[in-house]
């Protein structure tokens, strides 16, 4: 099968969304099956997944799901929880840092509990939309990642621009 | 499940016995997007989805995703369409949207009441594809 896929370079958006949006891309590209072929498509500006005249897609929670055509868990707490209590937190512009630590903790609390492969589409995108909103905290828990997550954090870095902080450094 | 959901249930609608990768993603996509509280923001996807096929997974009867996605999209439509001062800007813009919320809300028995009110004698300007 062959698809093309387009990272979220749409400027003005919330640096977690876009982190969590890309990390979900190259996620989707570092667990993909040999058998799909995956084109990087420069020129689209929000993320996209397009196969032929037949799909569209532009949220990249489905876009993971599709590449590795898992399914399963929409209906878990988990799914729920990563969805409307952390992504949802990217749309929304000042809300307290405690309330966004206290989100992040209860997912690596109860939800982010392992990173052993084989890892499912869920846990995934548990894992990308909590470690956009406190990296630090993530990679506190867990010291060694696995290597496919790794090399997506890797290929990510390359494309999120650097923030206020990277230049003081 | 939902109180829409579970009136639709019981109807006599033919779900497809089983869905293809393609819907699936789509179905999937829908139900992040309703769950992220992200629709009002995607109301334009969703008319162009509804522009190109009768039902949101390109199905020939409405199926629960459907039902998930009208749910929050008809309050969205209604407060659109009570608040604009160019309503005809709005129905135009909207009108895949308006098509499939007329078939849902009927198909579903919602009350008066709840029901979006359609005016079907608006003249609206051709849509330039």
């Amino acid at each position: 099968m062959s698809v093309q896929i387009a990272f979220d370079k749409v400027k003005g958006r919330q640096q977690a969304l876009s982190l969590s949006n890309n990390l979900k891309i190259t996620l989707a590209l570092e667990y993909a099956s040999k058998d799909f072929k995956i084109a990087v498509n420069e020129e689209l500006e929000g993320p996209q997944l397009i196969n032929g005249d037949n799909l569209r897609l532009i949220d990249t929670d489905a876009i993971l799901r599709y590449i590795l055509n898992d399914f399963e868990g929409q209906r878990s707490d988990e799914y729920h929880y990563a969805l409307s209590s952390l992504e949802s937190l990217f749309q929304k512009n000042d809300i307290p840092e405690q309330h966004v630590e206290a989100c992040v903790s209860k997912s690596l609390d109860n939800y982010l509990l392992s990173l052993e492969e084989p890892l499912s589409a869920t846990r995934l995108i548990t894992f990308a939309n909590t470690y956009a909103l406190r990296p630090e905290l993530v990679q506190k828990k867990f010291s060694e990642l696995p290597k496919k997550i790794t090399d997506a954090l890797q290929a990510c870095k390359k494309l999120s621009p650097r923030s206020s902080e990277d230049f003081k450094r | 499940m939902s109180e829409l959901l579970e009136k639709f249930k019981p109807l006599s609608v033919d779900q497809p016995a089983s869905l293809s990768r393609e819907q699936e993603a789509v179905a999937a996509q829908w139900k992040s997007i309703v769950l992220k509280g992200n629709l009002a923001n995607d109301l334009d996807e969703l008319n162009l989805r509804l522009r190109d096929n009768a039902f949101i997974l390109a199905s020939t009867q409405p199926t629960d995703t459907d039902v998930e996605v009208f749910e929050v999209a008809l309050p969205l439509i209604k407060e659109l369409t009570f608040s604009t001062k160019d309503i005809k800007a709005t129905y135009g813009k909207y009108r895949h949207i308006l098509r499939w919320i007329d078939y849902l809300q009927r198909l579903l028995s919602l009350p008066e009441s709840e029901q979006l009110k359609i005016n079907y004698d608006l003249e609206l300007p051709h849509e330039v594809i």
